[in-house]
Formats: C-alpha cells, sequence, structure tokens
C-alpha cells in the first residue's frame, strides 16, 4: 500500500511557568525532535514542519498535566485550548504527565498531543500515529492477580503479518513477539533492555492489545490497527 | 520408603500444579516480570476505551502485596528487585542516551512509593541527590522520599536538596511544594515540636539568602510570611526580592510580582526593620553591612601607622639637632 506524501503542519507549544522561566523543553531542539520524528513517520507518507515559531504557554498549572482527576483534566484542556482550527497537530511540550497508571512520556489527546521531558522523537511519531487511528500493540501480557507474564508463544508466519508476510523477508524462526518489539506502536518494546522501535507496517499485525489482563491472555490475542491500512486519517488536533 | 515418600510428594507437586497453571509461586521470576510489566505499560491514548478501566499504581501494588502475602514471600523483596530494575533502567539511559526510558525507573518510583517503607530512604536520598543521573529520575524518587519519610528527616533532606543548584534548583520544582505541603500539614495538626519547626525555618531563612530560583523563592516566601514572626518586613526579606529582582532586570513579570514586595519593605525606615540574624545567628551578613576588614589589611594598616609615627618622630628628632647645633 502506498501513501500520498502529507505535510502536517505542527504548532509547537513549549509550556512554561508563570513568570516564563523554566520551559519544559529548549526551544533549539525541537527542529532535530521533529526530524528525528519525521525519520519514522515518513513510512507513513507523513511530514511533519513546523508552522512559523515556537509558542510558549506560560501557567504553572499546565507544567505538569494529569488527567487523573476532573480539575485537572479541565486543566489540561486549557492548556490544550491555547491554539485551535490549526488543521494540524498541536504539540505540547509539559515537564511531566501523570495519568492513573503512572507517569507518561506522552500522551494523545483529542485537542492535542503532550510529550513530557522524558519523551523523545520516538515518542512524538508514537502519538502522532495514534491521532492517525492507529493503536498500540504489545508483545506479552500480565496476568492478574498471579503476575504471570507471557509472550506471544510463536514463531512469525503469515497470518500474523497478513499484509507484510514475504516469504523469508524475516529471518526463519523469528519469535513474533520480536517484530512486534520492533513496531513503533509497541509503547515498551521487550525484556528490560528495549529494542528500537521504529517500524510501521503495511497492515494488521498480530499481538496483544493490551499489557495486563485479569483473563485468559489468549483473548487478549488479536490482529491489531498497527500499520499503513490502518491509518484512516490525517493526524489533526482540535 | 523415604523414596517412595519422596516420589509421592513429588507427583502430587507435579499434578497439582498441572491442574492449576495460573497458580505461580511468587517468587522473584515472578516479581520481576510484574515490574516490568508495569514499567513499561502506558495509557496514552485517551480515545481508547479500554484505558479507563485499567488499574491504577496503588491497586497495582497493593495486588503484588497481596501476591506476597498469599505466598508467605517477604514484601521487601519487591522493593529490592524494584531498585535493581530502577537501577538498571538508570544505568540504560546514562550509556544510551535514551531518555524515554527514564520513564520506566519513573514509573516504577510511583509503584513503590505505595509501600510506605521506610527502608527505602536511603536508596531515595541517594538517586534524588545524584546529579549524574536525570533529572525526571531525581524529582521522582525525591518526591517518594517526601512522602515516606518524617518531618525531621525531610527537613535534613532538604538541606541536602536546596545545595544542588546545577540547574539553578529547578528538579526541585515538584519536591519543595510537597514538602512546603507537608511541613505545612505537619505545622497545623501540632505534630511538630517547637525545636523542629525553628530548625525548618532556620532552613527556609537560610535558603532565601542564596536562592535565585524565583518560583520556589515565592513559594518559600509564603511560608515563612505565614509562620516566621518578623519575616514579612524583614531585612532578609528585602534583601531576596532585591537579589532576584536585580539578576533577571528584563523580566516584566517578576517585576509585577515582586517589585510590590521589595517597595514595601524599602518604604519602612531601615531601623524599623527586623533583622533576624539574632533568631537566626548562622544566617549570612546582609549586602548592605559594612564589609568586614580583612585581619591582613588591618595587620597592614597599624604597621603602616606605626613606621608613620616613627618616620614623623625621627625628622622631627632631626630638626631639633640642628636647631640646639
Amino acid at each position: 500500500m502506498s501513501c500520498p506524501a502529507v505535510n502536517v503542519p505542527v504548532t509547537v507549544w513549549i509550556v512554561r511557568k508563570t513568570d516564563q522561566t523554566e520551559p519544559a523543553r529548549d526551544a533549539a531542539e525541537i527542529p532535530g525532535l521533529l526530524a528525528d520524528a519525521n525519520k519514522i513517520l515518513w513510512q507513513n507518507g507523513l511530514t511533519l514542519v513546523q508552522s512559523g515559531t515556537v509558542h510558549y504557554a506560560d501557567n504553572d498549572a499546565w507544567l505538569n498535566p494529569s488527567n487523573t482527576t476532573p480539575a485537572a483534566v479541565y486543566e489540561f484542556d486549557a492548556l490544550m485550548d491555547s491554539s485551535s482550527g490549526t488543521g494540524g497537530v498541536e504539540l505540547y511540550f509539559v515537564q511531566t504527565i501523570t495519568g492513573e497508571k503512572g507517569g507518561l512520556k506522552g500522551v494523545k489527546r483529542i485537542k492535542g498531543i503532550a510529550i513530557a521531558q522524558d519523551g523523545d522523537a520516538s515518542t512524538i511519531a508514537h502519538e502522532v500515529l495514534h491521532a492517525c487511528g492507529l493503536d498500540d500493540i504489545y508483545p506479552q501480557i500480565t496476568i492478574f492477580p498471579q503476575g504471570t507474564k507471557v509472550s506471544i508463544p510463536d514463531v512469525c508466519a503469515p497470518e500474523m503479518l497478513p499484509s507484510d508476510w514475504c516469504g523469508g523477508y524475516h529471518e526463519p524462526g523469528l519469535m513474533q513477539k520480536f517484530v512486534v518489539a520492533r513496531l513503533i506502536m509497541s509503547p515498551g518494546g521487550y525484556g528490560n533492555v528495549p529494542l528500537p522501535r521504529a517500524v510501521i507496517p503495511s497492515g494488521k499485525v498480530w499481538g496483544y492489545r493490551d499489557a495486563s489482563t485479569t483473563g485468559d491472555p489468549s483473548s487478549e490475542l488479536e490482529l491489531r490497527n498497527v500499520g499503513l491500512s490502518g491509518c484512516h486519517q490525517n493526524p489533526v488536533s482540535e | 520408603m523415604r523414596k517412595i515418600l519422596l516420589f509421592y510428594v513429588v507427583v502430587i507437586a507435579l499434578v497439582s500444579a498441572a491442574q492449576n497453571p495460573g497458580v505461580r509461586p511468587f517468587d522473584d521470576e515472578a516479581i520481576r516480570d510484574m515490574l516490568e510489566g508495569f514499567a513499561v505499560m502506558e495509557d496514552d491514548n485517551e480515545d481508547d476505551p479500554r484505558q479507563k478501566d485499567s488499574l491504577t499504581v496503588a491497586d497495582y501494588y497493593r495486588m503484588m502485596e497481596k501476591r506476597c502475602e498469599e505466598s508467605d514471600g517477604d514484601k521487601r523483596r519487591i522493593l529490592d528487585l524494584a531498585k535493581e530494575a530502577i537501577d538498571g533502567y538508570i544505568a540504560y539511559v546514562k550509556n544510551t542516551g535514551r531518555i524515554a526510558i527514564a520513564n520506566n525507573a519513573v514509573r516504577l518510583l510511583q509503584l513503590v512509593a505505595h509501600s510506605g517503607d521506610r527502608s527505602l530512604l536511603p536508596y531515595l536520598e541517594e538517586k534524588s541527590l545524584d546529579p549524574e543521573i536525570r533529572r525526571s529520575i531525581r524529582s521522582a524518587a525525591a518526591e517518594v522520599y517526601v512522602n515516606i519519610a518524617s518531618v525531621e528527616e525531610c527537613i535534613e533532606f532538604m538541606r541536602k536538596a536546596f545545595g544542588l543548584n546545577a540547574d539553578k534548583g529547578f528538579w526541585r520544582s515538584r519536591v519543595t511544594p510537597l514538602f512546603l505541603g507537608k511541613m505545612e500539614s505537619a505545622i497545623a495538626n501540632r505534630s511538630v515540636s517547637d525545636e523542629t519547626e525553628e530548625r525548618l525555618l532556620s532552613l527556609l531563612m537560610a535558603y532565601t539568602q542564596i536562592t535565585s530560583y524565583a518560583s520556589e523563592a515565592s513559594w518559600v516566601d509564603d511560608f515563612l510570611v505565614k509562620h516566621c514572626y518578623g519575616y514579612r518586613m524583614s531585612e532578609q526579606r528585602l534583601s531576596l526580592w532585591s537579589r532576584i529582582l536585580d539578576e533577571d532586570k528584563e523580566n516584566e513579570l517578576k517585576r509585577k510580582n515582586y517589585l510590590p514586595i521589595r517597595e514595601a519593605i524599602e518604604a519602612i525606615p531601615p531601623r524599623k526593620r527586623t533583622d533576624l540574624r539574632k533568631r537566626f545567628p548562622d544566617l549570612p551578613p546582609l549586602p548592605d553591612d559594612a564589609p568586614a576588614r580583612s585581619p591582613v589589611k588591618v595587620a597592614i594598616a597599624v604597621v603602616a601607622g606605626i613606621v608613620a609615627v616613627v618616620a614623623a618622630w625621627l625628622v622631627l628628632r632631626r630638626r631639633k639637632v640642628h636647631e640646639t647645633s
């Protein structure tokens, strides 16, 4: 499948303290981050292009956003209302992001994408692809409450990468979990030392849809929407 | 007979394991699996309805503890292995520069925070105060420290933390409000002795005389105005805001926020302002104090004076000799 090349306008906001100090990110880093994210996104025909100069949002309450309480969500929304209707992606660089499950490197919201200080170019690419309609995929899953972790048990096979299988493109005997760990939509990679993740396959890939379950892990296995065929929209923040 | 018994036990164990494949001893491997599973978990897509139903950090930790209890394990093993994993992530970030992995360490620190276990304190202090470690991890470790430690321990910890200012102290931007909030609650609950409160105020007063970090100074200033009698109109407060305003004269917002404080104190005649050095003797001299003379300069001046007197005496004596001859 081929995608038309699309330039995606990106409005960049860096959050600072109310007194205009402590920017969450050095503005000089932004071009490099976008260039590195583009090295991943080109597989999807996307190029992030910064619109205008960097904007600053000066508000103490926005430096460490969270989506865990209604009051926090209200502030998060207020931050992301800093611009709207840009026709592209709004990137908000903040210090930290707190979700119900702890700290996040990045988060895709309807109003925009927030990137924490620990987020890198892969994080930006991952969140932009969520905005295109792609889902997460995991090579392994933890079963609660036992704490048992199981990995996708199988060796790569055509039915697990129906759009990608090309007879020998993957080394014989390669485990599916290692294929999944290399995908950009795999949040954590595989193992304690995660592999670089950058691949956008052309279609769906067999893998776990979540990192944990309280039920039967095999029911969490499915063909996940992590490839080009699943990109049903250009990334746009409201 | 013993062999038959051993064989019987092994067979029973194997049959039991086969019938209950989900039951797994909560051994080191299981703990590591759960820690790693938690570290990489992300709920980063708000459009995904499944993420709203997922477990919180507290739920996750309680579940691990419960598993430990059920298998008669030591809960501290969870913490030991978490520390091991955090150290692994810290080393990985340091060696590869892949900053995104720092978030795994942050998440594990947030997880172990729910143990409330004080045995973590030395480890947390070490991570917080190591300038080689990435700021997000240090900040997370310091936050957990302040949450777990006693008021007295927090004061001593912040004494060290206030000394680390390579990034102007910005790494404390989440820790200091947490610390001050904890102190505020402790004072409100009357769970702080007069001596401890005085030590706290002494620490904060000393901080005001060295910092250039305006936001943090303003949090500390609010606290001192509320809790330190005489601070509001003190020479030390004037010194703090004069220094911060003078260091960043272009910043309009700082002038808007802090100039009124300086002007209010300047409007008071100097003799009516409070000098808190009597109460806190360790405070440094104020900028307007006459500079103390160095002992060497004093010695040189004394010697020069003596030489001058001797020279004058000699001149006078010579004149007298001339006049008499």
